[in-house]
């Protein structure tokens, strides 16, 4: 096809890969900002020479619930008593797509609405023009924040209130995930009409596994020379490799139908545990903190969900032809270090 | 939201004393579901005409049967239009509206649109010749919103950039029907030549995918036809624009056109002129 049609530029057109070398001991902890920050994760997957993650993951992640809520319910200045402002408290519309539907979404502090142009202009509330699409004006992101000017007496309230029961008055299917605010452990919801659902567990052990050598230039400099990126970029296609259990790893694929070759590979006996479901960013970092107390050498891929309105920082996010927010870490403890790979969708504020 | 415009009748509904059969409307009717399944809002249906509209034309409609999962934009005893324009019908619903391409190779054909005004809510022309795209672009005939042009065919006249823009700057879009591009050899060819000519005029803007699917198999989902845009050198944000903005702003000016007032006074349609409302008026009437 001709290429001498000028289209304009799009800004926000291709996936971007994000790579931080950080030390476990620094008091910056951009290891564990980078997990705090991501409220709506969907899976998590450890990839480990440990037998206990499985018991590790049971320990911090548990249950979330599905549950049909009003929106107005959720400003309830009960409801923000006895939920929002006790522990955290996320919640997801269900079966909503972020590019086609109006979604809506609680970050644990937010009540976050992404609504196209026509919910927009009837409901009343003020918002801005989302980033995305890149053509402003057809989507639109209302913001209110539940710890804030709830106050019933006050005239923001009652008209929050009023156009949400005038204009967004159906009730809406939540994923729902109540959880301490320390630890991350799930805490009792007890809305009536909630059903709890128990997150699945996959576990799988892969003997014999080819596990790269993390290269030390990854480990020693922050300097971005070609090599540095080019070990990064394989440390990262491995990880991605091993989630998804990829025979090429596993040192059972034929040369025949697969090139790939694992870096300075050594062979290790490897645990991979994947747990799907509404996943506390607390409960992941406590996770992550009592492996890295373990003095073992492992990897963690955490994927948000495609449809939420937000990623890192709530930094505004839509489905593009992808949504992915996901990251990958690799923690080697014994030189006190953590690689961090976050991968952004093209819409996706962050980057 | 995503949107179809484009889902046509048989062609012998077109003609005077046309009809839709009970198989037909079947045929429709699942082609609906499917692309509510696709994960489309909104659909028109689409009837194609060869010269002058005539009142027996809006007959098709009257043997529409119940859509399963959809709302309709008209009522289907009077044929009377209900609603508003982008007036959501909730999760899991789609919208069904009323649309009229006229196939135009006479100026005079033209002026029979402004008799449509009201009974459908898109009106779409397609030109024929050189003469009849510069009329359906500058704003000879006042009730055109979308100008369709045959993607299956070699055309006898040039989508030239200075013609078209002159409909971009009214808010008439150009659509870009991908059912040809699902057929023969011959016609894929044709199809992506003249696809390529409608980005190359428009670029890219106020352009509309809509898929002119006979049948449901025809259908392609959202995030197909932002895959098949990148052919055409439309990225997928311009493919998925053309699926949802620019749809509804056709859409938008189609009700801007035919219900208000110089586009600054809209009849507010009460509760009594919902689909439910006009059944309890004919209850009680009768």
């Amino acid at each position: 096809m001709s290429s001498h049609i000028p289209l304009p530029k799009e800004k926000h057109n291709k996936s971007k890969l994000f790579v931080t070398r950080s030390h476990l001991l620094s008091k910056k902890h951009e290891h564990s900002k980078l997990i705090q920050t991501h409220p709506f994760n969907h899976q998590i997957t450890i990839i480990s020479q440990s037998t206990t993650v499985r018991e590790t993951l049971a320990k911090y992640i548990g249950p979330y619930y599905n549950v049909t809520l009003k929106l107005s319910d959720f400003i309830d200045p009960a409801f923000i008593s006895n939920y929002i402002k006790r522990n955290t408290l996320i919640a997801l519309s269900s079966n909503r797509y972020i590019d086609a539907d109006d979604v809506f979404a609680i970050d644990g502090q937010k009540l976050i609405l992404s609504v196209g142009k026509d919910t927009y202009e009837t409901l009343g509330l003020v918002g801005k023009s989302a980033q995305f699409p890149v053509e402003r004006g057809s989507r639109f992101v209302v913001e209110i924040d539940l710890l804030d000017c709830m106050d019933p007496a006050k005239k923001y309230y009652q008209r929050v209130h009023n156009r949400l029961n005038a204009v967004l008055n159906e009730p809406v299917e939540f994923l729902v995930g109540y959880f301490d605010k320390n630890t991350g452990t799930p805490v009792t919801f007890d809305i009536p009409g909630a059903t709890i659902v128990t997150p699945q567990v996959d576990t799988r052990s892969v003997p014999n596994m080819l596990v790269p050598n993390v290269p030390e230039c990854l480990i020693s400099t922050n300097e971005q020379t070609d090599t540095w990126t080019e070990h990064a970029h394989e440390l990262f296609e491995w990880i991605g490799l091993a989630t998804s259990c990829s025979q090429a790893v596993a040192g059972t694929s034929d040369e025949q139908t697969s090139a790939y070759t694992v870096p300075e590979p050594t062979s290790k006996d490897m645990h991979i545990v994947t747990v799907r479901g509404l996943l506390s960013a607390t409960a992941i970092h406590s996770v992550i903190n009592e492996l890295v107390a373990a003095h073992t050498e492992f990897y963690v891929c955490v994927w948000g969900f495609d449809d939420a309105p937000v990623s890192w920082n709530s930094s505004e996010h839509n489905f593009y032809v992808s949504g992915e927010n996901m990251y990958a870490q690799a923690y080697v403890p014994h030189k006190n270090c953590c690689l961090s790979f976050q991968a952004c969708g093209p819409w996706d504020a962050f980057s | 939201m995503f949107y179809d415009l484009n889902i046509p009748l048989p062609e012998a509904a077109g003609k005077a004393g046309g009809h839709v059969s009970s198989q037909e409307w079947a045929q429709i009717a699942q082609t609906v579901e499917q692309a509510r399944v696709l994960g489309y809002s909104v659909v028109a249906l689409n009837l194609t005409l060869q010269g002058k509209l005539a009142p027996e034309h809006l007959s098709v409609w009257n043997t529409t049967p119940e859509f399963k999962n959809a709302q309709l934009s008209w009522d289907r005893a009077t044929g009377a239009r209900v609603g508003g324009a982008t007036r959501s019908v909730g999760r899991g619903k789609i919208r069904v509206l009323r649309r009229l391409t006229a196939v135009i190779g006479d100026a005079t054909q033209g002026h029979s649109l402004a008799s449509v005004d009201g009974a459908y809510d898109i009106v779409a022309v397609q030109p024929t010749n050189d003469a009849m795209l510069l009329a359906a672009c500058n704003g000879t005939w006042d009730a055109v919103d979308i100008v369709a042009l045959d993607m299956g065919q070699r055309w006898n006249f040039v989508a030239k950039q200075k013609v078209v823009t002159q409909a971009l700057a009214l808010g008439v879009s150009l659509e870009i029907m991908y059912q040809p591009a699902l057929a023969g050899e011959k016609t894929r060819q044709q199809w992506v030549s003249n696809a390529a000519a409608v980005v190359r005029a428009t670029r890219g803007r106020s352009v509309i995918w809509t898929s002119a699917a006979r049948r449901a198999l025809d259908l392609r989902a959202p995030y197909d036809i932002a895959n098949l845009g990148e052919v055409l050198q439309l990225n997928g944000d311009l493919s998925k624009r053309a699926l949802a903005a620019n749809a509804r702003a056709a859409l938008m000016h189609a009700f801007t056109r035919s219900s208000t007032l110089r586009a600054v006074i809209a009849p507010k349609h009460s509760a009594a002129d919902e689909p439910e409302g006009l059944a309890k008026k004919a209850r009680m009437a009768s």
